[in-house]
Formats: C-alpha cells, structure tokens, sequence
C-alpha cells in the first residue's frame, strides 16, 4: 500500500522552500527567491500556504529601511517533511 | 520553477538538489572574522613584545587588553549577520566554538594577571585558538584550516621551550599561519564562489 504523499509538499515551489529550510536555521526572501528562481509574487502565496499549515514561521521585520521576511521551519514541519520523504521512498522503492 | 506537481523521482532529485545548493551556499567575505582576529592579534603581540623589548617593565602586559577590545569592536564592526540571508546550523555552531574559546581565553588572563598562578599564557592561548581553527575547519571543511590549527598546536608547545619574550614572536606567528593566510584564501574562494 503506498502512503499518500502530502499535497501541499508534493508541488514544486513549497517543496523547494522546504528542502532549503530543513537545511538551515533560517533564511529570508531574498535568498529563497535566489535558490528557487520564483517570481516575488508566486513564492509569497506559496510561503503563506506553508505559514498558514503551520509548517514554517514567518518573521517580518526591517534592515535598516528595507522590509525583510526571515522563513524557519516549525516542528510540525519538520514532521511532515520526513513523512513525505517517507512516502517518497516507499514509492520508488516498490516501483 | 512554478507551482507544478511533478513525479516521485522529479521530487527526490530536487530535495536532494536544493540541500546541496544551501549546504556549499558560501557567503561572501566568509574569512572576515578570521583577518579580523588574525592582524588585531599579531599587531598587538608585536607592540608588547616591542614596548617589553625597549623598556623591561611589565606593565605593559596590560597591553594584552586590547586585544579582546580591539578585536570585539571591529567584529561588531564587520558583523554581517544582520545582511546575512541565511543563516546555517554551522554558523551558531562556530559561533558558539569561539565564543566559549574566547571566554576562556579571557578566564586564563585573568587568572595570570591577578593570582600568583604562573601559568604559561601564550600556550595555553595558543592552544585553545588551534583547537578553536581545527573544529571550524572541520565544520566549514577547509583543509587549510584544519592543517593550519594543527601546526598551531606544533607551536603552542613552542612557546614552552623559548624565553617569554620569544614566545610572542612565536604566538605571532602562529597566528599569520592560523588566522591571516587561511582568511584571505577564505575570502577569496567566497569571493569566486559568490561571482559565479
């Protein structure tokens, strides 16, 4: 029987968001959007899909004038992350 | 990339993909820290050797003080952690190495300066600063880094064998091997990393 694999991950763009933030202990806008070559705007909706799942934390703040948006991973996240990654591996696995 | 669904081994390749990118992201000026430790700490070594050299009195090992001033104000000064767009594990890891190396660098002064204990400074700082390159080497996986520590240790125990007053000349040096040399070699790989 093969796990279901967890929609909101099994998309391209929120599951490179969240392969970079398992990674590390934080990243802001501008270094995701530079990893995942998004447009601004398709990266933002696709960080709140991920923020509003409680999979990652969102901080806003400012540099100086400019307006950051630091992204980490959350605990329930991190679960999920591995439960698909477990999901994938009895995919490939069983083919 | 675009919001799409894609297969299993599609989703594998870029889960592997994006980690490997984030694991070798270098920042840019990445030996900072280390030139910044590496010249305060030689030019102050060399001006008490010098000021001890001329005039015999030892009160000039206070001079020994503005190192860790010196050396804190200009990396608050150099710090980029507030433009830093990502921040790794192995960053508070090396962070959190040196600052606990540092505080007992500072410990050990103390106790030489005010109590009878005659310990032998230079060394035992020399040793501790080795031991703090060989584990960021290890962390950030710079060979030279790594090879450079070791040969700090080698002249840690140097300083045990010279005069007090060589011992800075030694403790110098080191740190021309340690900190100086792998910095601007850090400095510049980060530099062809960041440009490509």
């Amino acid at each position: 029987m093969f796990k279901e694999l967890n929609p909101l991950l099994h998309s391209e763009l929120r599951l490179a968001v969240m392969s970079i933030l398992i990674g590390v202990e934080s990243a802001d806008f501008v270094y995701i959007r530079e990893q995942t070559k998004a447009s601004a705007g398709n990266l933002s909706v696709q960080i709140d899909k991920l923020r509003t799942a409680g999979y990652i934390e969102v901080e806003k703040s400012f540099r100086g004038k400019i307006p950051c948006t630091v992204c980490r991973i959350s605990p329930a996240g991190i679960d999920a992350f591995e439960e698909y990654v477990a999901a994938l591996q009895s995919y490939i696995h069983k083919k | 990339m675009e919001n799409r669904t894609f297969n299993e081994t599609q989703s594998l390749e870029l889960i592997t993909r994006m980690i490997q990118e984030t694991r070798t992201h270098m920042e840019r000026h990445a030996g900072v820290p280390f030139l910044v430790w590496g010249y305060v700490t030689v030019i102050v070594t060399l001006a008490v050797w010098f000021a001890l050299t001329r005039t015999q009195n030892p009160t000039w090992n206070l001079l020994w003080f503005a190192l860790p001033a010196l050396g804190m104000l200009l990396t608050q000064l150099t710090d980029d952690r507030k433009s830093k767009t990502v921040v790794t594990f192995i960053d508070r890891i090396i962070r959190h190495t040196w600052l606990v190396l540092g505080c007992s660098a500072v410990l050990v002064s103390l106790l030489t300066l005010f109590s009878p204990l005659q310990l032998p400074i230079l060394f035992i700082i020399l040793l501790l600063m080795s031991i703090g390159t060989i584990l960021t080497g290890a962390m950030i996986r710079f060979r030279l880094c790594i090879a450079s520590g070791i040969l700090g240790i080698l002249l840690s125990t140097l300083c045990l064998w010279v005069s007090p007053l060589d011992s800075c000349l030694v403790f110098a040096a080191a740190f021309v091997v340690m900190q100086i040399i792998p910095g601007h070699i850090l400095n510049y790989q980060s530099r062809k990393q960041c440009h490509v």
